[in-house]
């Protein structure tokens, strides 16, 4: 992988921004950073005007091949290509991603609403222009995501500034989107929901001493339009009918008790949220060990914090081996309720609450990650294109806290991915 | 927030040392500047998890749930 490369990923623009300027510091090949066993590192090497700059494009390619299975019988297959070009010199670089989602579920909220086991392919082209003449960096990005019912489209900009000898990096992001959901078998025509958008970002590398380095960064999230789900159908009840049905009450206890009358998801048209994320990464002697906390809340009363941490281990000179554990715990929104009662009028007439979700996401509830990666630099096997191997995979364990029909997940998610380099 | 944010940025460059180009062969790393999350783990994520959002790239409303 090259330096160039790196900055093509879906890493923070923060990270990437000081990872473009270790393009001159860092070649093919891990820098050592042990005493033992250092090398002459390139990045102590001084640099002289008389060096001839290297006309040569870097081009990186990438295929992935990812899986997702959970024990709400949901399975998702999701194979990705990528690729970029890069002049380092001139400072340009070009991306573009194709990833693909076949999805097949038979989830619980599926089943409740009588449906049969229900697949989609999602369709993800997402691409890339960068330049960086000099201290400052432009980064320009668009993405498109297609679905038989779902349409998105998002377009931004990155703006980031080399400070201080590049020991402070800000930036200033937006973006952009414009969202259309619709039903399967039903043209935009004549159905869909639009949502747009608008995506505030704002933030800092700092580098706070040779072997550590502090992201900070703020997100504000401003969302217009109806997020309610087409599909999802909202179990409703008689006024204390439902007193005895406890979180995880099976489909068959549900459907005992709840009014025949399904209304539908229902959402406020408005959500503006607001997160702030640190990210402190420090190199050991052998190790780095990477920590992120993300603090979030919004207007719809969810408040969230998701703590994030990989510990990446040299093995050897060309195996980096990780452990990962991720932990989120959040609140629920205000509107949230495990039981939505009707309320009757005096002529019988049957109200249904104004908002109602029976997303769980949008309920109390905490996960937990625990998983891993290895990720291989094969070498250039006599050519001249280099070639990195990356295998990782993670178990997540989600506690519902207060949801009909289930009360916890198990989520598997495993990965294998092959990149090809020159330089 | 703004300002929050600028405060906490003014305490942390005030607690750091000024570090030149050639000092900075640990930072260069690649276990310090690669990314170890994948695009597929991303999305994960954002379906288990209400607080995520405001991806750089759009990503549509999979029903996975």
């Amino acid at each position: 992988m090259t330096t160039d490369n790196r900055c093509s990923g879906v890493r923070s623009p923060l990270i990437c921004a000081y990872a473009c300027f270790f393009s001159g510091l860092a070649v093919a090949g891990w820098v050592e950073a042990a005493p033992k066993k250092a090398r002459p590192a390139p990045a102590e090497t001084p640099t002289t005007e008389t060096a001839a700059p290297d006309p040569r494009l870097a081009i990186s390619a990438t295929g992935e091949m990812s899986g997702y299975y959970d024990t709400d019988k949901v399975s998702v297959g999701s194979p990705t290509i990528a690729g970029n070009v890069a002049d380092p010199v001139a400072g340009w670089s070009v991306g573009g991603r194709y990833l693909l989602d076949a999805v097949s579920a038979a989830s619980v909220d599926i089943v409740s609403s009588a449906s049969g086991r229900w697949k989609e392919l999602r369709n993800v082209g997402q691409g890339d222009i960068k330049y960086k003449p000099g201290d400052v960096s432009v980064d320009i990005a668009g993405g498109v995501s297609h679905e038989p019912d779902y349409l998105s489209l998002s377009l931004g900009g990155t703006l980031t500034l080399d400070l201080l000898d590049k020991n402070l990096v800000p930036m200033v992001a937006y973006t952009f989107g414009h969202d259309t959901a619709g039903v399967s078998t039903t043209p935009f025509e004549i159905f869909s929901r639009v949502l747009i958008k608008h995506t505030f970002r704002v933030g800092a590398t700092i580098i706070v001493d040779p072997a550590t380095s502090f992201d900070i960064v703020s997100d504000i999230f401003i969302e217009r339009g109806n997020q309610a789900k087409p599909y999802r159908f909202i179990p409703l009840f008689a006024p204390g009918a439902a007193n005895d049905l406890q979180a995880g009450a099976s489909i068959a206890q549900v459907n005992m008790v709840r009014l025949s009358l399904r209304p539908g998801d229902a959402l406020p048209l408005e959500r503006n949220r607001l997160a702030l994320t640190g990210r402190l990464s420090h190199r050991f002697s052998g190790s780095a060990f990477h920590v992120e906390e993300r603090l979030y809340n919004d207007d719809w009363g969810l408040k969230a914090s998701t703590t994030d941490a990989r510990w990446v281990v040299d093995v050897g000179r060309s195996v980096l081996f990780w452990p990962h554990v991720r932990a989120h715990i959040q609140a629920p929104v205000i509107f949230w309720k495990r039981v939505y009662e009707a309320s009757m009028g005096p002529s019988g007439a049957i109200g249904v609450p104004a908002i109602r979700t029976g997303d769980r996401e949008l309920g109390p509830l905490h996960t937990m990650t625990l998983g891993g990666g290895l990720r291989f630099r094969l070498g250039q096997f006599g050519g001249e294109t280099s070639w990195t191997l990356t295998v990782q995979g993670d178990t997540v364990f989600t506690k519902y806290d207060d949801a009909l029909f289930i009360t916890k997940r198990t989520a598997y998610f495993g990965s294998v991915a092959l990149e090809a380099a020159i330089d | 927030m703004l300002v929050v944010l600028a405060v906490l940025m003014a305490g942390i460059l005030g607690a750091c040392q000024h570090v030149s180009p050639y000092q900075r062969a640990r930072l260069a790393h690649p276990s310090m500047t690669e990314d170890f999350s994948s695009p597929g783990a991303g999305h994960m994520t954002a379906i288990h998890e209400g607080s995520v959002g405001g991806g750089g790239a759009g990503e549509a409303g999979c029903g996975c749930n």
